[in-house]
C-alpha cells in the first residue's frame, strides 16, 4: 500500500513538473501587463515572484496578438506554411524510402542505409553550410521552399520506418505478388496500413521539430516577414513578456491537436509487428 | 476513423479558420472597437485672423474641456490610429466657431480631438474617423 502511494506521489510530481511550463504560460498569458511586469522583472527576465494564478485574470493579451498585433498573426501562418508541407513531404519520402530499404532488394542497399544512419547521427548545424550552399545555387534563398525541400529528406524518418516495415513478413508481400500486385500497390495495400503507428509516430515528431525550427529560417530567410513564429517569439522584446505567452499558447494549439489525434497510436508504432 | 479523431480535426480546422478570418480583419475589428474621433489641426492665429502671433491657436469650440484642456492625438507611423495626450491650454478669446488658445506644448503638426464616439482615456487609442 505505502509502495503504491509513493508510486503515485513520484507519478504526480514528474507529472507537475512537465505540466508546469504549459500551466505557466497559460496563467501568464491570462495576465495584465502590469502583473507580468510585476512577476517577471524586465531587466533580467528572473522571476521577482512566483504566481500560477492572476490577480485578475484578463484576455488582454490575446486582444493584442489577435487585433492589436497582427504581424504574430501572419507568422503563424508562416509557421503553417513552412511546417504542414514539410511534415506531409517527410512522411511521404520516408514512407516510400523505408519501403526500399527494408524489402526491396538492389546493390549496395544496406551500405547507403549504412550512410543514412550517419546523417542521423550530424547534428543539424554540420547540414546547414552545405544546404545552404545548394540552395543558394538552386536560387531558392529566402523562401518558403529552402525550408520545406531539405526538411522533405530525413535520415530519422527513414529510419524509423524502416524498423515499422522490416518486421512485416515477406509472405505477406509475396502473397500480395503473387496476385498481381506491384510494387506501389504492395507499398499502399499492403505496408501503409500495417505501419499507420510508425506513420503518426514520425507525423508527431517531424511536425514538432518543423513547427519549432529555428535554425533553418533563421539561416535561409533573409526577408524578416518570413520568419515563423518560432523564430519571433524569441525575438518578442522584453516588455512584452505577455504577448510571448499568449504568442505561445497560440502556438500549442496545432501540436496538441495533432498529439490528441494519434494519441492512441504514437505509444505503439510497431504495434502491429510486436504482437 | 474515429469519432474523437473527427472531433479533433474539427477542432483544428475551426481554429484555423478563426486564425485566418483574424488575421484578415484584425486592423478592422480593432478599429471598429476603438473610439472614434475627429480631429483638426490648430490654426496657427489669433481671433481676429492676424496669423504673426506666436503660440496664439484657433480650435473648436468642441474641443476644449470644462478642465481648461484639449486632447491632441499622436498617430502611429502609416496609420489611422493614435494615443491621446491632454494639453492644458490658456484660452484668450473667442468667437462662434473657435476659441483662441495660447500653449507651449500646441503646434500645427498636432491634431486635436473635437469630437468622439464614445469615451476615451489619456493615454489610451482612438482611431482617426476624420481630419479635418
Amino acid at each position: 500500500m505505502v509502495k503504491k502511494v509513493l508510486k503515485y506521489i513520484l507519478l504526480a510530481l514528474i507529472t507537475a513538473v512537465f505540466l508546469f511550463p504549459l500551466l505557466y504560460v497559460i496563467a501568464g498569458s491570462l495576465m495584465s501587463p502590469s502583473e507580468i511586469g510585476a512577476v517577471l522583472s524586465p531587466a533580467d527576465g528572473k522571476f521577482s515572484q512566483f504566481k500560477l494564478v492572476p490577480d485578475f485574470a484578463t484576455l488582454e493579451q490575446y486582444y493584442q496578438v489577435f487585433f492589436r498585433r497582427p504581424e504574430y498573426l501572419l507568422r503563424f501562418w508562416n509557421s503553417v506554411i513552412v511546417t504542414f508541407p514539410t511534415v506531409i513531404a517527410q512522411v511521404a519520402v520516408s514512407s516510400l524510402a523505408a519501403f526500399a530499404f527494408a524489402k526491396l532488394k538492389f546493390p549496395f542497399r544496406d551500405k547507403l542505409f549504412f550512410v543514412y544512419i550517419i546523417l542521423l547521427i550530424l547534428p543539424l548545424q554540420v547540414t546547414l553550410v552545405p544546404n545552404y550552399i545548394v540552395l543558394e545555387n538552386l536560387h531558392l534563398l529566402n523562401t518558403f521552399l529552402s525550408v520545406i525541400l531539405p526538411g522533405a529528406f530525413s535520415a530519422f524518418g527513414i529510419c524509423l520506418l524502416r524498423q515499422s516495415i522490416i518486421y512485416i513478413p515477406d509472405s505477406s508481400i509475396e502473397a500480395a505478388r503473387i496476385d498481381g500486385a506491384g510494387y506501389l500497390k504492395i507499398f499502399f495495400r499492403v505496408i501503409l496500413p500495417q505501419i499507420k503507428g510508425g506513420l503518426i509516430t514520425l507525423t508527431l515528431l517531424s511536425f514538432i521539430d518543423c513547427w519549432n525550427a529555428v535554425e533553418q529560417p533563421l539561416i535561409y530567410f533573409s526577408d524578416t516577414a518570413k520568419y515563423p513564429l518560432s523564430v519571433v517569439m524569441a525575438d518578442i522584446g522584453d516588455s512584452d513578456f505577455g504577448i510571448v505567452f499568449a504568442c505561445a499558447a497560440m502556438f500549442m494549439v496545432i501540436p496538441m491537436l495533432i498529439y490528441l489525434y494519434g494519441s492512441k497510436d504514437i505509444d505503439s508504432p510497431f504495434e502491429s509487428t510486436d504482437k | 476513423m474515429k469519432k474523437y479523431q473527427k472531433n479533433i480535426i474539427i477542432i483544428g480546422v475551426v481554429f484555423l479558420v478563426i486564425v485566418g478570418l483574424l488575421t484578415y480583419f484584425s486592423s478592422t475589428i480593432d478599429r471598429m472597437l476603438l473610439p472614434q474621433v475627429k480631429v483638426s489641426e490648430p490654426v496657427l492665429s489669433d481671433i481676429e485672423g492676424n496669423t504673426y502671433f506666436i503660440n496664439k491657436y484657433l480650435i473648436p469650440k468642441t474641443a476644449l474641456t470644462e478642465d481648461g484642456t484639449v486632447y491632441v492625438v499622436y498617430k502611429d507611423d502609416f496609420s489611422d490610429v493614435g494615443t491621446v495626450d491632454e494639453i492644458s491650454v490658456q484660452v484668450n478669446a473667442e468667437d462662434d466657431i473657435y476659441y483662441e488658445i495660447q500653449s507651449d506644448h500646441i503646434n500645427i503638426s498636432q491634431s486635436v480631438i473635437y469630437a468622439a464616439s464614445k469615451e476615451f482615456e489619456v493615454g489610451g487609442r482612438v482611431y482617426i474617423a476624420e481630419e479635418a
